[in-house]
């Protein structure tokens, strides 16, 4: 398909789908996050801040996101949608980063579908529309690609190791836990360039040092005077051990996108069928690393990923979905390799329509997967509040709920509170918004105040107090008269 | 003939170097003695030893760490001393020295590097105020190491310009004083690019370089703002500043002050005349005159531009800000002298050696026979002391023999903390209470302390 018009069609089809499929229901699909509102909140100190704010919503945040939400928060309000905008434009640079870094890596055709099968997987579609500074990492990891892979004409390739060594910086300043990726991108590059024995080109990328301070200074110095909010992190690193023996109750659900699903729906896939998909991806991994004619680039890249889980597995000190996304688009990317390298192989004498036919067809696969697995529940139920496990505890798909019904009921209903933080956060948020009415207390004002308490209604719950509440249609939420819940 | 011809600049230069070593080692352990400041910020060392983790904070939140991780070396060799401190900076004024070579000699060529560097390097200012193991010391370097990525053509335009950047973002990090040294720099220098604006553009790495140096900075400057006063105070009292700066000048840039501060004694009005009208002399000759002298003029402009924007920043008049301005104006003198005195060879180097002689004279030699003063001398508006400089050596002597001492003035405090670490006989109690003996100054006409009362400076009370 090189070099013919039916690369450039295939990629306008790809990204037009990817558009729809990252756009639609973009404001209320998940629900708005506590996490995600919290991140918001500080855009909100941000404009009411007398000087310059250079913490993020923890110290190991930075703020730089928040700067770039500025004109969508002024421009869209406070919602879910300002700060999902962003995360959506970086999303659709992201897409032509992932294509042309596969490009580079495993040529045109292999390349297309590994891209695809990272772009279209379940996770990217369900956890890379979220507006949080986590969904940055895959944008970073790719910028730093592109940057690394540039082709020696390129305008921009004497001034790569400085602009590769700044998005390292700013991913990490981002968030800290962009570290392990880091590390992963570090060691691949490495080992690529030792294979070819380009010694000299490692010394030469010294200004790389350069531009990672330019870009993770100032969070440095943040994360090193205020260590109190990953205090958890440092204490957990003894248990390290635990955590790698508990990795693999994990991780077939998270490379099925299992967990993914089952946080928006609340229902985990069946073990015959996460145990299947984690059996096609490894599958397919394991051709990617046989097959292609750069099977190098495919072993350095699997490398790269042991060395990302591994160090993850050290920093974090609880499995969370969101540190894991980075680990399974890379996983998902060299199964498409694999199945790239399939068709390749057995179709050598092959037309242009083949790898574009693959292409498209895969995304729209994976398209029509999350589609019925999780749009379609998610917008008939509005979500879940059950609980799910990911390998070693469980976690609550209350995280992602509808939050619409909820502004619905309080609107004007006079000062509210609520004692779980997640729900708080959100309604703190959207109270900055004079669109919704809401009379959120402040966390320094007596909860005496408040006329109405919001909690999750779990599923199976009582409902004996249901006299009490203000809106006891809601399928997810308990609005109680304080004192009388 | 031409090798012997080439050979003669390059003993010359040597020659230099090797007074230019000489008197900058002579007495570096106790002349001047450790002062309060300086034994704080090797306080800092002492903590970043101890600290479990990395230490992003200097001496002050305007005091940028880098240069505490740099003394570690040196303070594990040469223990808590005056003398760990100054070594370091010591080999930061050996690599100042050479830089300066390299930068002069592309300012203002071959004929007249050496001059510049005679003046600057041999200035009484250098030699009494560049020996100081604070973090202020390393402005010269600084300044040199930015003009040296500026003005190098071998190195590409993107790594040329992060590094330059680099360089002032680093000198912004040591020390958020040297704000003003940067835009005296960087001011003249987008003037060369007047004409063809578009090559500006090229160098938007700068900015890059200059944020990797700094951002560590900009956010312990910003965090931890309890310690940089009130901006609107001192940005307040702007055009009082500028006012004074007249009976400022002369007291600066003749010297006299800086040798007052070790000796207690100012030059007399007379020779303060001298010297500044020489001064203004030379510096007129260089951009009137010199060979040289779009450089020497856009040098001038540097300067300006750098005094009033110290004079904006700074509270109030103090010596150590006023450094890298008169190191200035007296390289720009050494442009002006060679225009004089071009056509005698070895004249740079007879004149590096009176310079010396006269620094030797004027505040060496009473330095060593005295032990510094605890004497006022005049800073234009106001009154500094000679006290931080005095010879605290039969200090810590007497101290050793007497058990738990305090002292109310943090600038003693300081000193004897620093000077404890790793030393049981001077180790300080927690709190006043504890102690047995309390030192302070001894003022002049005040009459010695109840211990050692042969301590000239010192006087050493029993605690009530």
């Amino acid at each position: 398909m090189a070099g013919t018009n039916w690369y450039r069609v295939t990629l306008a089809v790809l990204f037009g789908l990817f558009f729809i499929a990252n756009a639609a229901y973009l404001h209320r699909v998940p629900g708005l996050m506590g996490d995600e509102a919290s991140e918001g909140e500080n855009v909100y100190l941000l404009l009411d801040a007398k000087q310059l704010v250079i913490t993020g919503e923890r110290s190991y945040i930075g703020p730089l996101i928040d700067y770039i939400r500025v004109p969508f928060v002024l421009l869209l309000g406070y919602s879910a949608w300002p700060l999902r905008w962003l995360v959506f434009l970086f999303s659709l640079a992201t897409f032509w980063l992932v294509v042309v870094t596969c490009r580079r890596l495993w040529g045109e055709d292999v390349g297309l579908v590994g891209a695809v099968a990272l772009l279209f997987s379940p996770v990217y579609l369900l956890e890379q529309r979220m507006g949080w500074a986590i969904t940055l990492f895959p944008f970073f990891v790719f910028l730093m690609l592109y940057l690394l892979t540039l082709p020696e004409g390129s305008l921009l390739k004497r001034h790569a190791p400085l602009l590769a060594g700044l998005a390292a910086g700013l991913g990490l300043h981002n968030h800290v836990l962009f570290l392990p990726t880091l590390v992963a991108v570090m060691t691949g590059w490495l080992l690529a360039m030792a294979g070819k024995r380009r010694f000299k080109e490692i010394l030469s990328f010294w200004p790389a040092a350069v531009g990672f301070m330019a870009g993770f200074g100032t969070q440095l110095a943040v994360m090193s005077l205020n260590r109190s909010d990953f205090q958890d992190s440092l204490q957990a690193t003894g248990l390290y051990g635990d955590r790698i023996r508990d990795l693999p109750e994990l991780l077939p659900m998270v490379v099925s996108g299992s967990s993914y699903v089952a946080r928006y729906t609340g229902a985990e896939f069946a073990p015959s069928i996460f145990m299947g998909i984690t059996g096609v991806v490894v599958g397919l991994v394991v051709l990617a690393l046989v097959l292609p004619r750069r099977r190098g680039v495919s072993g350095v890249w699997l490398a790269s990923l042991a060395v990302l889980l591994f160090l993850l597995l050290y920093m974090v000190f609880q499995f969370s979905l969101r540190y894991f996304v980075t680990f399974v688009l890379g996983m998902w990317l060299l199964a498409g390799v694999g199945l790239g390298s399939i068709f390749a192989r057995l179709l050598k004498k092959r037309g242009p329509l083949l790898p574009a036919a693959v292409s498209i067809g895969l995304a729209a696969v994976l398209l029509v997967w999350t589609l019925s697995t999780t749009l379609i529940p998610y917008l008939r139920t509005g979500g879940s509040t059950g609980e799910f496990s990911i390998g070693n505890r469980n976690d609550s798909a209350a995280a992602l709920v509808d939050t619409r019904p909820l502004i619905e009921c309080l609107r004007g209903a006079g000062p509210v509170y609520a004692e779980n933080i997640h729900i708080y956060n959100r309604l703190h948020y959207l109270g900055h918004n004079p669109k919704y009415n809401l009379a959120v207390l402040d966390t320094n004002e007596s909860k005496k105040r408040a006329e109405w308490i919001v909690s999750y209604r779990l599923e199976g719950e009582d409902r004996r107090d249901v006299k009490f509440e203000k809106c006891p249609e809601l399928k997810h939420w308990r609005v109680v008269e304080r004192d009388k819940g | 003939m031409s090798s012997v011809a080439n050979r003669r600049p390059r003993a010359l230069l040597i020659l230099i170097f090797i007074l230019f070593l000489i008197s900058n080692t002579a007495y570096l352990h106790r002349v001047p003695g450790l002062f309060g400041d300086e034994a704080s910020e090797g306080n800092n060392v002492y903590e970043l030893l101890r600290s479990d983790k990395i230490v992003v904070r200097g001496e002050r939140s305007y005091i940028g760490p880098l240069v505490d991780y740099a003394r570690v070396p040196f303070v594990l060799v040469f223990g808590y001393s005056a003398l760990a401190l100054r070594m370091m900076m010591l080999l930061v004024s050996l690599a100042t020295f050479g830089l300066a070579v390299v930068v002069f000699r592309r300012l203002f060529g071959e004929e007249i590097y050496l001059w510049v560097m005679v003046m600057m390097f041999f200035s009484p200012t250098y030699l009494l105020y560049q020996r100081l193991g604070w973090a202020i010391t390393l402005f010269p370097f600084f300044a040199l190491l930015l003009l040296f990525f500026l003005t190098d053509k071998r190195i590409r335009v993107p790594y040329r310009s992060a590094l330059a950047g680099l360089a002032a973002g680093l000198g912004l990090h040591n020390y958020i004083v040297f704000l003003p040294a940067i835009a005296g720099i960087i001011g003249p220098w987008l003037i060369t690019f007047w004409r063809r604006p578009k090559e500006l553009l090229k160098h938007w790495l700068a900015l890059l370089g200059f944020w990797a140096g700094f951002g560590t900075q900009f956010a312990v400057l910003q965090l931890m703002s309890e310690d940089q006063g009130s901006p609107r105070e001192v940005i307040s009292g702007f055009w009082g500043r500028v006012a004074n700066l007249p009976s400022l000048l002369p007291l600066v840039s003749s010297g006299s002050s800086y040798v007052a501060r070790y000796t207690g004694n100012e030059f007399s009005s007379l020779a303060i005349g001298i010297i500044t009208l020489v001064l203004v002399v030379l510096v007129g000759m260089a951009v009137v005159s010199g060979r040289h002298r779009r450089v020497a003029i856009l040098w001038l402009l540097g300067l300006a531009i750098q005094l009033l924007a110290l004079t904006f920043i700074i509270d109030r008049f103090t010596l150590r800000y006023f450094v890298l301005f008169v190191l200035g104006m007296w390289a720009l003198a050494g442009v002006g002298l060679s225009v004089l005195a071009r056509r005698f060879t070895g004249a740079p180097a007879v004149v590096a050696l009176a310079l010396t002689a006269v620094t030797g004279v004027a505040v060496l030699v009473p330095y060593l026979r005295t032990g510094g003063s605890v004497e006022r001398f005049s800073l234009g508006n106001r009154t500094d002391t000679a006290a931080d400089f005095v010879d605290i050596r039969s200090l810590v002597s007497c101290v050793e023999t007497l058990g738990p001492v305090w002292s109310d003035n943090p600038h003693i405090y300081n000193r004897l903390l620093y000077l404890s670490h790793g030393n049981e006989a001077r180790e300080l109690p927690e709190s006043k209470y504890e102690a047995h003996w309390l030192v302070d100054y001894r003022l002049p006409g005040e009459r010695g302390g109840v211990k050692c009362p042969e301590l000239t400076h010192f006087k050493i009370s029993k605690r009530k």
